[in-house]
């Protein structure tokens, strides 16, 4: 007997399930796009044990006929598809007929089907791709699909499979991209009977997009600007500078309906917040491409998260200007330079949010002798009031590209310190390129005068350095913070009588759970009493660092950052380290005295990374007496 | 407008209302002062919306009318020329150009429509308190400093203003010290007045107030959304009005200790230079000056000994050493040297008593024989 022979029918369809089937999420991916090809308004995915115990997908789409149900689970059985020129022109999610026959070969899958049309449903079973039941069944109009027991007969598979908590995570990343993929859809992902995501599937992006990031992206979310031109449909949101993350994970992308992977399209992304973000920071944004669907190639994986499309160039183009559209409408870029272009006047500040008309917000009263006070009341709150909100302040008005003072700065030979050291505690930072030189003290430098309240313009015996005040001096705390415990004291300053401050209930739990950790570092917070909504904590000692700049407020961005975690995944040490300096740093916007400068240049003389903030972002520029000379002409 | 008047006169005028002209770009008209006549007086204004000065100085009008020009080009052309003679100043009715001339040099200025000015108020018959203006300077000069310079909690950025009877009061605290200042007044008001104004107008109108016997007059508008100084002196009439502040002022005789375990008496004068030079030092650690108080014996025959220490890890340290009054335990206290600087610098009395608590508690600071001016400094004390 030769010793090549023809697979039988169960190995051949085991080893195709290893291509779709890698695990559960995989599973839960294939049947959400069913359902969401199936018309669905509203799918339901629940799953137990990080979907090896069971996974079902319940939509309300247009349901299975009782006799295509055997076929539906039987191989290459679709009914997306009809002949091969249909296959260049996909705009179903699926259309290979692999998924349910794959999934169906290595569980027990009960499909469970009504259309809506029909006075009954019906049901099929299938365990390890032989039919169990089928049979007549009671079943609301659309289709359910529980996986239970997947890879039971793939012991191999099953071995190197992740653990429960892993997978969950993983399945809660497929679901929520789904969902800012179709928000016309209701999703709904029940984690071992937990809800943990609810969309309300009214259409739009921006409340997608806070069902599954939660509010306090809220106030930071943009609307791309649509872009339809040459076939190229762009549409979506993004998240403006001031918030960030640290993976990649928080971009989506949809092309024609789809969750696709790009590595292009990210860095069309990411090259419209060039510099704009920390280094090895990244945004959040969803965006929606559509194409005609004969330019996307889908078929060159089988779990079609790759895609080639024809114009990727234009592609890639266009998202990049979207997106840099709608940052830049938050951050204009006023310009202003004669032969450096692009000179920004106003640099991105990444105190991480803008400031609050918090609950201490007085309207303050008029001032004009108008008997319609009333009326004239408006623009005067704006000129009196506290600390400028919305548009105006000083931080979001905030900057311009760095890459285009990158690109400035290679063109006229400014040399700049690195702005790549990698963030986080402790970071070192990369050895600066080959136009950087070696800064000079800045104890023997000479403050002239502040730009814009956020730069200090300085005489140094080599030229001149513009140095970021809030970069800087957040170097310094930070650095004064991680010096602490190796000096003897790290001093508290009591307040006579507390402020009260109101938390909302996330800051509280965290508060609450982490309260030590922030009164390591002076922070002395204790709960007070719950208003409507809010609950009010006693803040009764601050850090030194913070004691005249403005504590309440600092508090707030501080919990807020930390819940966030802005400040990386570290030990909770490290991160809150890194936010007390963040937010008691001075900020861009404060006017500083000319002695304030003074003692700041002192100390940053004595930091051991000057050059950069702890996010890695610079914390001067430098203009030499050489390159001043140049851009004069002299 | 057609006018006449002496250029020192007009110089002073303008140099007064610019302590409120706004720098603000947003509403160009802010950052012109109104020239308008007012029975034989010419009236000068300028307001940033938060604070408004007006000052009259006396004109021969041959037309009335108005002007609204830049505030900062008329000032410093007034200021250049020749003292002692007349300027004359004529046209500005609705936005044109305003023609000035003095000996032989002219100008003509451009402005704005005057209706865009922004009406100020000036005053109206509400009962107002009368200070002499020489003590209120120093219970502004006593009071103000203690003021929050951040904007978390607004009111603390006000300083409370209160008339009970014939006593007037002013406090203020930014969370970390607090500073309460009485004064006994002549007459006092029909119903208490309890008001917080913001510390930056009182600073202004602090320079205002000059002369011995001049006296500042303080009431508040009808609907009670501002205030209004109206300041006489030799010169003429000036009135400074600004906003007040909404909301609740924290009752700060609650926060200041009754008792104390650690009281010392010591110069103000020694004091202040040995904190002066401890800053040297503190200014690279936090601005921390720590006191070391050792008591002297029972019958007071030999005094105490006050250590104050600053140190500066990578900088180095300083040490001063001084006799003091000191009764009661021995403490050791830390504080913030600029507290202690600004408190220091604005008592009046030669010598000074520090009450103590124990180093966490609250400290009091009043100069020996002062009973109308409390001020209170919250120490620092470390994590551990």
């Amino acid at each position: 007997m030769g010793r090549i022979r023809q697979l039988d029918a169960e190995v051949i369809a085991r080893i195709a399930a290893g291509e779709v089937v890698e695990r559960p999420a995989s599973v839960v991916k294939e049947l959400a796009e069913n359902s969401i090809d199936a018309g669905a308004r509203s799918i339901t995915i629940e799953i137990n044990r990080g979907g090896f115990g069971l996974i079902r997908v319940r939509d309300d789409g247009v349901g299975i006929a009782p006799q295509d149900l055997p076929l539906a689970l039987a191989r290459h059985a679709t009914s997306k598809l009809d002949d091969a020129d249909d296959l260049y022109a996909v705009r179903t999610l699926g259309f290979r007929g692999e998924a349910l026959s794959s999934i169906g070969a290595v569980a027990q899958v009960e499909l469970v089907s009504r259309p809506p049309d029909r006075e009954g449903g019906w049901v099929h079973r299938v365990e390890g791709g032989i039919t169990t039941h089928d049979g007549a069944s009671a079943s609301p109009p659309g289709t359910t699909v529980s996986v239970a027991n997947l890879f039971f007969n793939t012991p191999a598979r099953l071995a190197f499979q992740r653990s429960h908590g892993a997978e969950a995570r993983a399945i809660a990343q497929i679901v929520t991209h789904l969902a800012l993929a179709a928000p016309t859809i209701r999703w709904q992902l029940v984690i071992d009977g937990h809800q943990s995501l609810s969309t309300p599937g009214d259409g739009s992006f921006v409340e997608a997009a806070i069902a599954v990031y939660g509010a306090v992206v809220a106030p930071h979310l943009l609307t791309l600007p649509l872009i339809d031109e040459t076939a190229v449909r762009v549409t979506g949101i993004c998240t403006s500078p001031v918030v960030h993350r640290n993976t990649r994970a928080y971009t989506t992308f949809v092309v024609n309906g789809r969750v696709v992977r790009s590595q292009a399209l990210t860095h069309a992304v990411e090259e419209a917040y060039h510099a704009l973000l920390p280094t090895g920071r990244h945004p959040i944004a969803s965006v929606r491409i559509d194409v005609p669907p004969a330019e996307v190639d889908v078929n060159i994986h089988p779990t079609k998260l790759e895609i080639r499309l024809q114009r990727e160039r234009l592609v890639y183009a266009r998202v990049r200007d979207a997106v840099r559209q709608a940052v830049g409408r938050f951050t204009p870029s006023p310009v202003i330079h004669p032969s450096v272009p692009s000179w920004p006047l106003n640099s991105p500040s990444h105190t991480p949010t803008p400031p609050k008309t918090g609950t201490w917000g007085l309207r303050p009263t008029p001032l004009l002798d108008d008997p319609n006070a009333d009326q004239g009341a408006e623009p005067i709150g704006l000129v009196s009031g506290s600390p400028p909100g919305g548009e105006a302040s000083p931080r979001e008005r905030s900057g311009s590209a760095w890459s285009e003072v990158l690109a400035a700065s290679q063109d006229a030979g400014i040399v700049r310190p690195s702005p790549t050291a990698s963030p986080g505690p402790g970071t070192t930072p990369k050895p600066p390129g080959p136009v950087a030189r070696p800064a000079s003290d800045p104890a023997s430098w000479r403050p002239l005068g502040q730009v814009g309240l956020t730069y200090i313009v300085v005489e140094s015996p080599d030229g001149m350095y513009l140095i970021d005040q809030h970069s800087a001096h957040e170097r310094i705390v930070y650095e004064q913070l991680k010096r602490a415990p190796t000096a003897d004291e790290t001093l508290v300053q009591p307040l006579l009588n507390p402020d009260p401050i109101e938390l909302t209930p996330s800051q509280s739990t965290w508060l609450r759970t982490n309260g030590p950790s922030l009164q390591s570092f002076g922070y002395d917070l204790e709960p007070f009493g719950t208003g409507t909504g809010t609950e009010t904590w006693l803040l009764r000692a601050v850090p030194r660092t913070v004691a005249t700049r403005g504590r309440a407020r600092a508090v707030a961005d501080l919990l807020d950052a930390l819940i966030d975690r802005e400040y990386g995944d570290g030990p909770i040490e490290d991160q809150t380290r890194w936010a007390v300096a963040c937010h008691s740093a001075v900020r861009a916007g404060d006017s500083l005295t000319m002695t304030e400068m003074v003692s700041l240049m002192e100390q940053l003389s004595r930091c051991d990374l000057r050059q950069t903030c702890p996010h890695g972002r610079p914390t001067m520029i430098h203009l030499s007496h050489t390159q001043l000379a140049r851009e004069f002409g002299r | 407008m057609r006018i006449a008047c002496v250029q020192d006169q007009l110089s002073r005028g303008l140099a007064t209302v610019g302590r409120a002209v706004s720098s603000r770009t947003t509403m160009p008209v802010l950052g012109h002062v109104l020239l308008a006549t007012d029975g034989e007086r010419l009236r000068l204004a300028a307001t940033n919306l938060e604070l408004g000065i007006t000052t009259w100085i006396s004109a021969r009008v041959l037309e009335e009318g108005r002007a609204t020009v830049p505030a900062r080009l008329l000032a410093e052309f007034v200021n250049s020329l020749p003292s002692g003679k007349d300027v004359s100043i004529d046209g500005g009715t609705r936005g044109a150009p305003l023609h000035l001339s003095c000996d032989r040099i002219s100008a003509n200025v451009k402005g704005m429509d005057p209706d865009e000015f922004p009406p100020l108020a000036t005053g109206d018959d509400r009962p107002a308190v009368r200070i002499p203006s020489r003590e209120f300077r120093t219970m502004i000069d006593q009071v103000a400093f203690s003021a929050a310079r951040d904007e978390s909690r607004p009111v603390l950025g006000g300083v409370n203003v209160k008339v009970s009877g014939a006593q007037l009061t002013l406090a203020a605290a930014d969370g970390f010290r607090l500073s309460i200042r009485h004064a006994r007044l002549d007459h006092g008001l029909p119903e208490p007045l309890d008001i917080i104004i913001p510390a930056r107008a009182l600073t202004e109108l602090g320079r205002l107030l000059g002369g011995d016997d001049d006296d500042v007059e303080l009431s508040v508008t009808g609907n009670r959304t501002q205030v209004l100084f109206r300041v006489r002196t030799a010169d003429g009439e000036t009135v400074l009005v600004s906003r007040l502040l909404e909301g609740q002022f924290p009752d700060l005789q609650r926060v200041i200790p009754k008792t104390a375990t650690t009281e010392m008496t010591i110069s103000r004068s020694e004091l202040a230079t040995a904190i002066k030079i401890a800053s040297i030092f503190a200014r690279d650690a936090a601005n921390v000056v720590r006191l070391d108080l050792q008591p002297g014996d029972e019958g007071g025959v030999t005094p105490g000994t006050l250590e104050i220490t600053a140190t500066a890890p990578d900088v180095g340290d300083n040490k001063s050493q001084m006799p003091a009054g000191i009764t009661g335990d021995e403490t050791h206290i830390s504080f913030s040297a600029e507290f202690l600087s600004d408190v220091l610098g604005v008592l009046k009395s030669d010598r000074i008593h520090l009450k103590l608590t124990g180093p966490l508690s609250p400290a009091v600071i009043e100069g020996v024989g002062v009973e109308d001016y409390t001020h209170v400094i919250m120490p620092m004390h470390s994590v551990r």
